[in-house]
């Protein structure tokens, strides 16, 4: 990944679809991704991802906007596209996603 | 040079505040005296894919149509780009995010293989590489098209540095971004979209304040582009509009009509319409409590429609609202209201069929469903609607049917004017009436299916003193189940033969509808949603010197025979096109099969997409110069 900042940072929970923007797990707030670290930032690894995938049950492609389900998944993902441990979801998607298919 | 009209398309991931952005824009045009038509078009598969708003805005009329190409391409991610880029009329406007401009379309993997190639094929074609930078070079060069690229990070963290975001609600920002963009382009009075702020946020005065310094910022920084496509001043003659979508106009006209219980199972693109109403199951005039209705969300269509057909034994007025596979669950319960003689409406939704098909695509593939489902003969009504104002009026007539005739009306409805949002006239309540029908108070000796009318008096259950039976058998006049010829012959008949009295008796601007100008030299057919654009075709044709007229068939089912040939009897069959968005464009063949007159002429679609205007128009143009006899329409994402 070319990304700098918060990023690549494990902590970063980018916005859903902004995600140059999200949220700072260890700070509790909103955060710019490609600001300046802080001394928390921790590398995002894939084993870190690995274990958060075996934790929770899944992690989160930015790029191809949906959830990886299995490890296979994360390694065809991880090098090429923005894969995140977790993701912020909008308070707008209730509103704007259909009801029902 | 300053613009009549100005189509435009919104696009971005869905659940991205594509929704919010047209709301706002919308809002703040519909205040400013504008005309609006903004059709939603999503995939099925809730979140993440492409998204888009196609809207129509004008400054001297209600629009009624879409088309392309559009004169402005809001694009929030770089899949609305690639997407899109084609349909940008020369001249043109493109607002996109700045931090998109090095993606190439395979770094885009939500979009599907079968438009990448189609996009690449067509970039190969102009001998332009596949990246966003060089397509928007391109157009700026070859196309007159002015590329507005904003920073929406830079804004955001501006915004950041003022207020404690919430980033949660980042999308309502980049709404706020896309609007105010997109105003300022237009030339619009940004007070109008401040009231867009307050009308989508109401109570949720903070992110109205954040949104408003954004406006601020980008009218700073954006001030080069102001009215780079100005609009007109309005100039529309209308004292007061309603901004809506068919869904909400048919859960007013419910409301109007005095519906008492509605039933449903969620289903795009019905639910939405269920929603509103849950939202007015209280509703006070003047101090009093009316209704309540209720709305019940059943465990399926079969106990949607039962329920329903329960309720309106009690005397309630009862409806359920559904898409084609609901429906085709209801039709055991829809033979049941024909042997009982049960007043419901059904409103049912066309969407692309069969079975899941595209869930949140458009179609009006379901002529027949409608018409014909069910088993054993049986009285029923299919109404239509060509817009959302009639879709309130024919909401509040199919009950009036419904209980004159004690028979099932189904409201036929399609995905476009069900989820487009558009400015509408204030319906005109003194042209609503109430009709239900020859009720009776029951009594000792009372008779539910009484032969000594064709239509019996109709008592609800729990009416004092009175007893009725209502089974899925045959019956006598008590309801009692009997298998006696005579008695059948009598009973089957007599619900049958309503559809005689319906057909003489409904009047005919419930059946049909005739526009433009007489002594035609063509004539379009159609029903439901395609009224719109074939209204505008024939302003277009009109131009380019064809006199055409506009027959919109309301009432499908009985088919209004006499009115029809009526109509039909001046014109040269050859110069007769049905149109449908389906394949067999259905309308012919039960024009054929009731009245024997073959419309061979037929312009269909199917992708899912609604048909717009410049397409339309060139298909009548070659079906009325050539010899071919079938278009399909294929414009459109
Ligand atoms: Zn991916």
């Amino acid at each position: 990944m070319s990304k700098v900042g918060c990023l690549c940072c494990l902590y970063f929970k980018p916005h859903i679809y902004v995600s140059s923007a999200g949220y700072c797990s260890l700070k509790g707030r909103c955060v710019f991704g490609d600001g300046v670290v802080c001394g928390e930032y921790r590398d995002k690894v894939i084993d870190d991802l690995k274990k958060v995938l075996s934790d929770v049950g899944w992690v989160y492609c930015v790029t191809c906007r949906k959830t990886l389900v299995d490890e296979f998944e994360l390694e065809d993902h991880f090098n090429s596209h923005d894969v995140v441990a977790d993701v912020l979801i909008d308070e707008a998607v209730s509103d704007e996603a259909p009801s029902a298919d | 040079m300053e613009l009549n009209e100005v189509s435009l398309i919104l696009g971005g991931a869905q659940g991205s505040g594509l929704e919010a952005s047209m709301l706002i824009l919308s809002r703040a045009l519909a205040y400013g005296g504008y005309g609006v038509i903004a059709d939603r078009e999503y995939y099925s598969n809730i979140t993440g894919r492409h998204s888009y708003i196609h809207m129509n805005v004008s400054a001297t009329n209600i629009p009624r149509s879409l088309r392309y190409p559009v004169n402005l391409l809001a694009a929030m991610d770089s899949e609305s780009i690639f997407t899109h880029f084609n349909d940008v009329a020369n001249g043109g406007v493109i607002i996109y995010d700045r931090g998109v401009d090095g993606k190439r379309i395979s770094d885009v993997p939500s979009m599907e293989d079968a438009l990448k190639l189609r996009v690449l094929k067509h970039l190969q074609d102009l001998n332009i590489e596949s990246d966003v930078a060089s397509i928007l070079t391109y157009l700026e060069k070859e196309r007159r098209i002015t590329r507005v690229g904003v920073d929406f990070t830079r804004w955001l963290r501006m915004l950041a540095s003022k207020f404690e975001l919430q980033p949660r609600v980042l999308s309502r920002y980049v709404s706020g971004i896309i609007v105010v963009t997109t105003a300022l382009i237009l030339g619009l009075d940004l007070e109008y979209v401040k009231y867009g702020f307050e009308a989508q946020f109401g109570n949720r005065k903070e992110i109205v304040k954040e949104n408003l310094y954004l406006m601020d910022l980008i009218k700073e920084d954006l001030n080069q582009y102001g009215g780079l496509l100005q609009i007109k001043k309005p100039t529309i003659n209308s004292d007061k509009v309603m901004l809506a979508t068919g869904n909400d106009f048919v859960a007013i006209g419910k409301i109007v009509a005095g519906v008492r219980y509605q039933s449903y199972y969620p289903i795009t693109p019905a639910a939405d319409e269920s929603f509103l109403l849950e939202k007015f199951e209280v509703i006070e005039y003047d101090g009093d409590v009316i209704g309540p209705i209720i709305v019940m969300q059943t465990e399926d269509e079969i106990a949607a429609i039962t329920s329903a057909m329960g309720a309106s034994l009690t005397g309630s007025r009862s409806s359920t609202a559904t898409s084609g596979p609901g429906f085709d669950l209801m039709v055991e319960g829809l033979s049941w209201a024909g042997m009982n003689e049960v007043p419901i409406v059904i409103t049912y939704y066309q969407r692309g069929g069969p079975s899941t098909g595209q869930p949140t695509r458009g179609s009006q593939s379901d002529l027949f469903n409608a018409a014909f489902s069910a088993h054993g003969e049986f009285a029923r009504v299919v109404l239509s609607s060509g817009d959302h104002l009639e879709a309130f009026y024919d909401t509040v007539n199919a009950f009036n049917i419904a209980e004159r005739y004690q028979v099932p009306v189904i409201h036929l409805l399609d995905k476009f004017l069900a989820n487009s949002l558009a400015t509408v006239p204030v319906p005109d309540l003194s042209k609503v009436t109430i009709d239900r029908g020859f009720t009776s108070n029951g009594g000792k000796d009372y008779k539910r299916f009484d032969l000594n009318h064709k239509i019996s008096p109709r008592a609800f259950l729990g009416t004092l003193n009175t007893v009725m039976w209502y089974s899925g058998d045959e019956h006598d006049e008590y309801g009692h189940i009997v298998e006696d010829p005579e008695n059948r012959i009598s009973m089957y008949s007599k619900r049958i033969e309503k559809l005689q009295i319906i057909e003489s008796e409904v009047p005919e601007e419930i059946k049909l509808r005739l526009y433009g100008e007489g002594s035609p030299d063509y004539l379009i057919v159609g029903w439901g949603s395609v009224k719109g654009v074939a209204l505008d075709a024939l302003d277009e044709l009109r131009k380019a010197g064809y006199r055409g007229m506009y027959l919109d068939m309301k009432m499908l089912y009985p088919f209004p025979k006499k009115e029809f040939l009526k109509v039909i009897s001046g014109v040269d069959p050859s110069r007769v096109i049905a149109v449908e968005h389906s394949y067999n464009v259905s309308i012919s063949d039960l024009i054929s099969m009731s009245t024997n007159v073959k419309i061979v002429k037929k312009v269909a679609k199917f992708t899912g997409r609604p048909m717009v205007l410049n397409e339309f128009v060139e298909a009548i143009i070659k079906l009325l110069t050539s010899k071919e006899e079938y278009k399909v329409l294929r414009y459109g994402a």
